[in-house]
């Protein structure tokens, strides 16, 4: 029979490739702008769900061996995925190295751009103009294949279309610790270098240390600041940019102060290559007691205000960012959380509101923002019960309202109107699993994962109604072209497609498969 | 391509003895039996890429036919006479595989054929055959992830043809001339060629179309069963 089988096989038939046996391992739903991508890690491949249109289209885009991470840009018109690569240790494998690649999700039929990363990085930082990304190891280091690994490395790597040598590999100095974030500065000027172009600057996170790289200019030296020198050990956390000022403001667990680290020029000697044209100005801002959180926000006329917390000392100072005056504002309660009102990139915000989260407590307190640089004057706080414990503040884009979680469970809401002082509690049968507002802010869609339904609130008049839906949700995402894209988890792809808050159950359709589309046809 | 030439050469074999003269007297002429009953089991050995993507086992099963003489050719030299047979028969068969561990996937199919089988017998009770046939009949496929039970099942109608070379092991069991009856075995190699069906995700626990939702279902594709067949079965000879 064996020999039979033999010949068989020498007259011709089929063998699968051993691509077939790997594991299967799905990354996604990632949210982009028309589209829904989700990236398999068995056949090596991006699959987009394109929503832009009525009927929805599915098309897959074939990246390198094993993809283990995936980030959109901000604009979130192109996807960054890493793979993994993998070694020919057995028949089917190939040899293939780590890479960083650059998908152009508007346009799947175009290749995607492979850039070599050198080594196995398992995540990627962008700049908010997509033209920069970094590729670095998450907390949890390299992972046990190979022999040398080194935590402390990145990879920069130029997006830009035609770059001429892209990938720029770089070891941090360090002090025995390893990067735990790395957060890409918007484009800012150095007021007064020679160089008065936009660049962009990545502040890398470790424990004790922040460094500063020009990762437009790859090739100049790092900057490393020591947050540890009094002794204490310093966590950083929060990174927040003033790009007009070209400052940085720092948040660490275990700092009494914001740390504001300015960019000032610093010409370079003529005969030091690689020597930066800046330095850090380093200032802490005096908000004392250690700060929780802390917000960033620029007036109505342009002046740059920092909003720190410190419940320690039961206060919330307010940082003029320009001058490094500050005033404190005492508060009842610990606040350890700060939002900013209305959340909108075209208007300044008018109103903060701040919440003690770690404690729990059943009210949050409001701090007028306008006129608060009228010399500093400390503001009353106005402070409204909530009837029930605050246990996550979700605010509206481009409204001046919040959700408000009550319970670990999510089943216990309240809607907060910021401009009049109101919480109206919202009842829900079950567990807010998932949830999102329509990026015009008028409707929060709710889901949970036992109920084939969405529940939708008209956030104008608080009006609920519901879309049955034919299958439970998993994952719930609104479109920035007001399309609902419901995930129901199925590992073989099903999602329901709602043209709007307002579209019927005719209105909307039901995908099926799609992460299976074209298995039969694929060639590894 | 493959499948084409195969079967078109099993045909011509099977049809080459019309050329021949001399029709002769089946209960003179040729020492078989006129009619057979055949049951066996085997294998179809895929040889699409496909069907190997869904399952690495060969699809597995049985059949019965029955094969009716019509003409026996008499033969100059060592043989007396070659056998012309109309056959109808039945088959079915089923193969489940894995892919990316996770994925059980379940083929079954089922179609009946009417074909023609050449038969020279070597000697009274040994054989050779050639046969050759066309049918159809219904294939199922079923993707199910393994971790949640979501299924995609789908069905369609197919059509194939089936050409093989095989020998017959028929000893006589009693009785003689017109009343002899002949028990023994059949074993065959051959080709399939099915048209391919393509399988679509509809899932398995979709209610009906009025009660949900407007669907679209992704396509997995063309799924084609086409394959190196092997028979080994029992016939009975009277």
């Amino acid at each position: 029979m064996r020999n039979l089988m033999i010949l068989m096989l020498l007259a011709g038939c089929a063998e699968r490739d051993p691509a077939f046996d790997r594991p299967r391992l799905i990354t996604g739903p990632v949210p982009l702008k028309d589209q829904i991508a989700y990236v398999d890690g068995a056949l090596d491949r991006v699959v987009l769900v394109d929503v832009a249109e009525e009927t929805p289209r599915v098309a897959s885009v074939n990246v390198g061996r094993r993809p283990i991470w995936a980030v959109p840009t901000p604009a979130r018109d192109r996807l960054l995925v890493i793979t993994r690569g993998e070694e020919a240790l057995a028949r089917g494998q190939i040899d293939e190295e780590p890479a960083l690649w650059l998908v152009d999700v508007g346009d799947p039929t175009v290749a995607p751009t492979r850039y070599e990363i050198g080594s196995p990085f398992d995540r990627v930082a962008v700049s908010s103009d997509g033209a920069i990304a970094i590729a670095h190891f998450s907390e949890s280091g390299p992972d046990a294949e190979g022999f040398f690994r080194n935590p402390n490395e990145l990879a920069i790597i130029d997006l830009s279309p035609g770059a001429a040598s892209p990938v720029t590999l770089k070891t941090l100095r360090s002090f025995g610790s390893a990067p735990t974030a790395v957060v890409l500065s918007p484009p800012m000027r150095v007021p007064g270098a020679a160089d008065a172009s936009e660049r962009v600057f990545a502040f890398v996170l470790a424990e004790d240390r922040v460094t500063i790289l020009d990762v437009t200019h790859p090739g100049a030296a790092e900057v490393t600041i020591r947050l540890d020198t009094a002794g204490a050990s310093v966590s950083p956390q929060e990174v927040v940019f003033a790009p007009d000022s070209s400052t940085a403001y720092l948040r660490s667990d275990g700092a009494r102060d914001v740390l504001e680290v300015e960019l000032v020029s610093d010409p370079p000697a003529a005969d030091v290559p690689g020597q930066n044209d800046y330095r850090p100005v380093l200032a802490e801002l005096g908000a004392g007691g250690g700060p929780s959180d802390i917000a960033v926000y620029d007036d109505i006329n342009g002046k740059r205000f920092v909003l720190a917390s410190t419940p320690n000392t039961r206060e919330v100072v307010v940082i003029d960012a320009d001058t490094g005056e500050f005033v404190r504002i005492p508060t009842d309660d610990p606040i350890d959380r700060i939002v900013l009102f209305p959340d909108s990139p075209d208007e300044p915000p008018r109103k903060a509101v701040l919440a003690s989260i770690g404690a729990q407590l059943p009210r949050i307190e409001i701090l007028d923002l306008e006129g608060i640089d009228e010399d500093l004057i400390p503001r009353e706080l106005e402070t409204l019960d909530t009837g029930a414990p605050v246990m996550s503040i979700e605010p509206v884009p481009g409204r001046e309202l919040a959700l408000l979680v009550h319970d670990n469970d999510r089943t216990v809401l309240g809607l907060l109107d910021v401009a009049y002082g109101s919480v109206s509690p919202l009842e829900g049968v079950a567990r807010l699993d998932g949830y999102a507002f329509t990026p015009a802010g008028d409707f929060l869609v709710a889901a949970t994962t036992g109920l084939p339904r969405l529940g939708l609130l008209e956030l104008d008049n608080l009006h609920p109604s519901d879309l049955r839906l034919d299958d439970v949700p998993r994952r719930l995402f609104a479109l920035p072209n007001g399309t609902l894209f419901v995930d129901h988890g199925d590992p073989l792809g099903r999602a329901t497609i709602i043209p709007g808050p307002t579209a019927s159950r005719d209105d909307s359709i039901v995908l099926s498969g799609f992460l299976l589309a074209g298995l039969l046809e694929e060639v590894p | 391509m493959k499948a084409g030439m195969v079967i078109g050469i099993l045909l011509v074999a099977s049809g080459v003895a019309h050329a021949d003269d001399g029709i002769v007297s089946e209960s003179e002429a040729s020492p078989a039996a006129p009619w057979h009953l055949h049951a066996f089991g085997g294998g179809r050995f895929f040889t699409d890429a496909s069907a190997v993507i869904l399952s690495e086992q060969p699809l597995g099963g049985g059949g019965a036919s029955v094969e009716r003489r019509v003409a026996s050719l008499g033969l100059p030299g060592p043989f007396e006479a070659l056998d012309l047979s109309a056959e109808l028969g039945f088959e079915a068969g089923s193969t489940h595989g894995t892919t990316f561990q996770q994925l059980a996937s379940d083929i079954t199919t089922w179609q009946v054929f009417a074909g023609g089988r050449a038969r020279l017998p070597i000697f009274d009770w040994l054989h050779v055959t050639g046969r050759g046939a066309v049918g159809g009949g219904r294939t199922y496929v079923a993707v199910r992830d393994m971790t949640t039970s979501s299924g995609i099942p789908d069905q369609a109608t197919t059509f194939g043809a089936q050409a093989a070379v095989g020998l017959s092991l028929l000893p006589r069991l009693t009785g003689a001339g017109d009343k002899a009856v002949f028990l023994g075995l059949d074993f065959e190699v051959g080709y399939q060629a099915t048209t391919a069906m393509s399988v679509g995700a509809y899932p398995e626990d979709r209610p009906p179309p009025e009660l949900t939702i407007p669907a679209a279902y992704a396509s997995l594709g063309d799924l084609d069963l086409d394959g190196w067949t092997m028979r080994i079965g029992t016939a009975i000879g009277f």
